[in-house]
């Protein structure tokens, strides 16, 4: 049992690896297609056909793809990333708006749990009470809200019909900490609310599926009252489903949240790919395409050990 | 268990909608001098800033957009289904394909788009490609947990038994007996790639500009929230209601189960 899993993580780790050596080299394969635009990008468009294979082959475009992929892949891991369209150095705008995107995303995260676990205990109490049908049409309704109409409403309602925060823009946490926190609460609040609904449906769910166990109907049998059972019995195994949620959540927080900071004109991962995408601007998109590559493949690296690590510990909590 | 009677509500609301986006669509000229009018009988949603009737290109939008969106689904089932059953055989052809489902499983559809419309054009192909790729391994992933299950019941051994090929048995027996759990998954790939277009087409990166997409009017409304706010809000009811319907759809054949 024991050998199984741990072959079966390695198996799985290994999928992982593999996948991103295959996202890699596509990545770098689709951006080198447009190579050759960019000479003309740099040269202009009448240029001669002379100058414009110079600069192909003083980029190295003239090598075999191979040793060029290598060439990529020692870039990107040295974190030399060369220059945007406008001159500016990629890692150091990289860096500054990763940490913004970082920042919403832990908030973001931290939020939801709080929302999320209080909500679906409270709301497991009774099943089919006002309590668990409230909160599964309030969920029905947020997830069919778009996002940016999600964080308009709510620059609307906190920002302009109640000034609590700016509508826009942001504020460095070494500037001020306070002004940090107010500039990234609503873009925060707004993923929030979208994380959390996804969270309690799920959690909701399991608990219930736990609730009708044999050893839960044990318990209650054994006199422990419904709420007792919940919290010491239900609960544990409950939560492993929110394991893999999470590392799905830290996946889509590094990038999908692009909308939500254009919304909050919020300087972000998102925005800046966003941006880099009008301005075609392909090297800077490279980078974080394969970014976040990256990241989503430690998070799903890191979820599935838990997840081995819990259903190592104990058999029934792996189900 | 599948609550009919939700079933067939939703889905009256959902072909409700979709009638009254036909009946409503058209093309709508530029024409300056009827800029941002207030509702009216002639336009009942009201002139964008161009001068164009809002409810008609709102409604030929959210046929663009429910046009792609099936299409991305029919593609996403039929490429799911197909890498689920190659998943079952054996060796090497097994390995590829979770192989193949997890690399697309990393993806996240708005990245993605945005990083194939800088290196090619924007476009429906660049929509089309992107949410395609990362939802086939969801259909992948049910579908295949469900063929694991049945293939051990007894009518597919006796089917094979009998001397049935395994493409005979995959058509015949096991794919009618998953048509709920794949339906089900179907339908919220729908409503998520039409989220996820009309994010991309808000972006920037979505639908071309010159045809109408709600995405698109969203972000022409957007400097004008304060002022005309209603540029921003029926456009979002809008695709709201057309998401609620799938959920509810959703919900209906997923009861209690």
């Amino acid at each position: 049992m024991q050998g199984g899993l741990r072959v079966k993580l390695l198996r799985e780790i290994l999928l992982v690896a593999l996948s991103l050596i295959i996202i890699s080299f596509a990545v770098f394969f689709l951006s080198s297609l447009s190579s050759g635009n960019i000479s003309y990008y740099v040269l202009g468009d009448n240029a001669r056909e002379e100058d414009v294979l110079k600069l192909s082959s003083s980029l190295g475009y003239d090598e075999p793809i191979l040793s060029r992929y290598i060439v990529f892949l020692r870039n990107f891991f040295t974190l030399n990333w060369g220059r945007t369209i406008n001159g500016y150095d990629i890692r150091a705008l990289i860096a500054q708006r990763a940490s913004v995107t970082v920042e919403i995303m832990i908030i973001t995260l931290v939020l939801s749990l709080l929302v999320s676990i209080p909500v679906s205990l409270f709301c497991i109490r009774k099943e089919k009470g006002f309590a668990d049908r409230f909160s599964d049409a309030l969920i029905l309704i947020i997830f069919s809200l778009p996002s940016f109409f999600l964080a308009i409403i709510l620059m609307l309602c906190f920002s302009i019909y109640i000034p609590l925060f700016p509508s826009s823009g942001f504020i460095s946490m070494r500037t001020s900490v306070i002004g940090n926190i107010r500039t990234l609460f609503l873009p925060s609040l707004s993923l929030t609310l979208m994380h959390s609904a996804l969270y309690i449906r799920v959690l909701k769910r399991s608990l219930s599926d736990q609730m009708h166990k044999s050893y839960v109907l044990g318990s209650l049998a054994r006199g422990k009252s419904r709420k007792r059972v919940i919290l010491t019995d239900a609960f544990a195994p409950a939560s492993v489903s929110l394991i893999a949620l999470f590392s799905q959540s830290i996946a889509s927080l590094i990038a999908g949240s692009a909308v939500t900071e254009t919304v909050f004109a919020v300087p972000g991962l998102g925005s800046l790919a966003v941006s880099a995408c009008l301005q075609r601007d392909v090297s800077v998109i490279t980078i974080i395409m394969m970014i976040v590559s990256l990241a989503v493949a430690l998070s799903m690296i890191v979820a599935r050990i838990i997840i081995y690590a819990i259903s190592a510990k104990g058999g029934e909590y792996g189900r | 268990m599948v609550d009919k009677r939700k079933l067939i509500a939703s889905s009256a609301f959902f072909f409700s909608l979709l009638l009254f986006f036909f009946l409503t669509a058209g093309i709508s000229e530029v024409d300056m001098d009827s800029s941002l009018f207030p509702p009216s009988l002639s336009h009942p949603f009201g002139t964008d800033i161009y001068g164009r009737d809002v409810l008609s290109r709102l409604s030929f939008g959210s046929l663009i957009s429910i046009a792609l969106s099936s299409l991305i689904t029919v593609t996403t089932t039929i490429v799911g289904l197909l890498i689920a059953f190659l998943m079952d055989r054996k060796g090497i052809v097994s390995s590829l394909s979770f192989l193949v489902s997890n690399t697309m499983k990393s993806l996240n559809p708005i990245i993605l788009a945005l990083f194939l419309s800088s290196v090619f054009r924007p476009g429906f192909m660049v929509i089309f490609i992107s949410i395609s790729i990362s939802h086939i391994p969801d259909i992948a992933r049910t579908a295949y947990s469900r063929i694991t299950i049945i293939k051990k019941e007894e009518f597919v051994l006796y089917a094979k038994a009998e001397g049935m090929g395994d493409l005979e048995i995959a058509v015949r027996h096991i794919i009618p007996q998953m048509r709920k759990e794949v339906l089900t998954q179907s339908i919220s790939i729908f409503s998520s790639s039409i989220l996820t277009e009309s994010a991309l087409s808000f972006l920037g990166a979505g639908i071309p500009v010159l045809l109408p997409s709600i995405g698109g009017m969203l972000s022409e409304g957007r400097p004008l929230l304060l002022s005309h706010p209603s540029l921003v809000l029926i456009p979002s009811a809008v695709l709201f209601l057309i998401s609620l319907a799938l959920h509810l759809m959703h919900d209906a054949l997923d009861f209690d189960s």
